[in-house]
């Protein structure tokens, strides 16, 4: 018991160690991300530039530390989205059952027939590249995983006694949707939500290494990786560091996803 | 099963009509007029009298419903347009372009099932010593290696440095190795804890117990009692391993310049070519779709305890 705990406290130090990189990135980073330096154009890592420069001169330590927060912001956002919107849709459509889950339920089979990525590209494809798109191409598919979640055990929670119990006390759907159904899904969806952070990154990495998501020069994680692909004969650097950031971001977010779920959810052991 | 089938069929019929009417209206719903397209196309700027005579031909003035009816009708009879990039109907394009993503996807796949099986069996039989923790370290870092990150990382040590094989891998001998790996390693990851899982399930059951009672040696025991039976969540994850080997590919292709239909829809979003992206999306969902409904029956025929449960009711 008091492992999991120790093992908790030990990730979420390390993600809040990368949240703090993130946060304070402008003000820690030795140089300005967008300055253009062509005489120290594509620079080896060294003791002035830490992790090399790219093809213009920017350093990509600087370029890596600004460009975690707008790669986080748009993380955490995206997850809090699709988590508040699915887990809304899925307990209502489990608690009410009846036509309304029928046709909810054939709504997100219908969405989850299209590969996630392949949905993605199709949505950004035809609606044209850019951040507002991006979001929309992700959380029109994501928020499904969270409905049918709360959809199945707001189904099962509806039978139980404290609802009868609730009900005979006078309490209306609103309340009992609120006060009884609703702190019974919410664990779920944390641990959900938690292990969904670095997947959220991973695609939204993907999409911009696509050159579908962010428009340069803004630094993002993804997008560097995708210049740093042309020159990975002359600088490896560029996508070798900017790709460990993503990784290594991704490695911890899921170990601290794992380990809430040990702490929260008993019965997995 | 045939009632099963058939009901399975229905859905499948709903879900397609849902994944078409979809992929429509994304086009619909797209920020451009395909009157205007196809006369920028042609290299002329058309007036708005033209256009709109246009506009009245091409049927665009249509209710909504009336324009997706024409639309899936056309494609139920194969036309899904032209494509603007590559100045031949869509169909054609995607059915010389399938085959390589086919080739691509099929050979990951093989590869995900050859590594990981024994993988499995081996954390499963060996637990909680030296190599279970080993295999469950590295499988936990796969799930979390971005594939493009990994794409190009393999690129560039294998392709650049070592120069054993071509940068660019459509055409070249055992260009296929690269994107393959690719593909394939963040996937292990996931089914070598599946199979240990499954593996370990079944090992715990009585039928396990029964057999050692008997002296049955235990190599016998996991691979002609327990094996049999731990293949069957398997086949359920491969059926959605489809989807994101589909989806994997797009990116992976993009990076070793494979000529697959990933690769091509990329490109097709780069020109604005749309009928080229929506014969795209329409055809992955409906492989996918497909698909897993073979896994679901193909599950069903194969389990006997699925299938004898039936005939004794």
């Amino acid at each position: 018991m008091r492992g999991k705990w120790i093992r908790f406290s030990v990730f979420l130090f390390l993600a809040l160690l990368i949240l703090a990189a993130a946060f304070w990135g402008p003000v820690l980073a030795p140089y300005d991300p967008l300055e253009t330096d062509f005489a120290a154009k594509l620079l080896p890592p060294g003791r002035a530039h830490w992790m090399g420069t790219d093809n213009v001169g920017r350093d990509v330590f600087s370029r890596i530390l600004c460009g975690a927060g707008n790669s986080f912001a748009l993380t955490f956002f995206m997850i809090a989205l699709v988590s508040v919107f699915g887990t809304g849709i899925g307990m209502v459509s489990g608690y009410f059952g009846g036509s309304l889950d029928t046709v909810l339920m054939r709504i997100t089979d219908i969405l989850l027939a299209f590969p996630d990525t392949v949905f993605a590209i199709a949505v950004v494809g035809m609606l044209g590249p850019g951040l507002l798109n991006t979001v929309a191409a992700l959380s029109f598919v994501w928020w499904t995983k969270y409905a049918r979640m709360a959809r199945g055990l707001a189904s099962v929670i509806r039978t139980r006694d404290y609802i009868l119990q609730a009900r005979f006390g006078g309490a209306g759907t609103f309340k009992i949707l609120a006060c009884y159904v609703l702190p019974n899904i919410v664990p779920q969806v944390i641990i959900m939500a938690a292990l969904d952070v670095g997947g959220m990154m991973l695609a939204l990495a993907g999409l911009s290494f696509l050159g579908l998501a962010s428009q340069p020069p803004a630094p993002e994680w993804g997008y560097m990786l995708y210049e740093g692909k042309s020159y990975m004969q002359t600088a490896p650097w560029i996508m070798i560091f900017a790709g460990l950031a993503i990784f290594i971001t991704v490695v911890v977010f899921n170990l601290l996803g794992d380990s809430l779920r040990d702490i929260l959810d008993p019965k997995e052991e | 099963m045939a009632e099963y089938i058939l009901r399975r069929l229905v859905q499948l019929v709903a879900v397609l009509l849902g994944v078409t009417f979809l992929t429509f209206i994304i086009t619909w719903a797209a920020p451009s007029d395909p009157a205007e397209m196809k006369y920028v196309s042609m290299g002329m700027i058309p007036s708005p009298r033209l256009l709109e005579q246009t506009r009245e031909e091409m049927g665009l003035n249509d209710p909504v419903l009336v324009q997706y009816g024409r639309w899936l009708g056309n494609t139920m009879r194969g036309d899904l347009g032209e494509s603007a990039k590559f100045g031949e109907p869509v169909l054609t394009q995607l059915t010389k372009k399938l085959p390589m993503t086919l080739k691509l996807a099929g050979t990951a796949m093989a590869a995900v099932l050859l590594v990981s099986f024994p993988l499995g069996i081996l954390t499963a039989v060996k637990k909680n010593t030296w190599a279970d923790y080993v295999v469950r370290f590295f499988s936990f870092f796969g799930v979390s290696m971005p594939n493009f990150w990994l794409g190009l990382l393999l690129m560039y040590v294998f392709a650049v440095r070592l120069r054993w094989f071509c940068v660019v891998s459509s055409g070249s001998p055992g260009g296929i190795v690269l994107p393959a790996a690719a593909l394939a390693l963040p996937m292990v990851s996931g089914y070598v804890r599946q199979i240990r899982a499954a593996f370990l399930e079944e090992l715990s059951s009585n039928y396990v117990v029964g057999a050692r009672a008997r002296g049955i040696p235990e190599r016998t025991i996991v691979f002609f009692h327990v094996l049999p039976n731990a293949v069957f969540p398997i086949i359920t994850l491969m059926g959605l391993s489809v989807g994101h080997l589909l989806g994997g590919a797009a990116i992976i292709e993009t990076i070793f310049s494979w000529q697959g239909i990933g690769n091509m829809a990329v490109e097709a979003i780069r020109v604005r070519d749309y009928p080229l992206i929506q014969g795209y999306v329409m055809w992955m969902a409906v492989i996918y779709v497909g698909v897993n409904l073979l896994a679901d029956v193909g599950y069903r025929f194969l389990d006997p305890q699925i299938r004898l449960r039936k005939k004794v009711e």
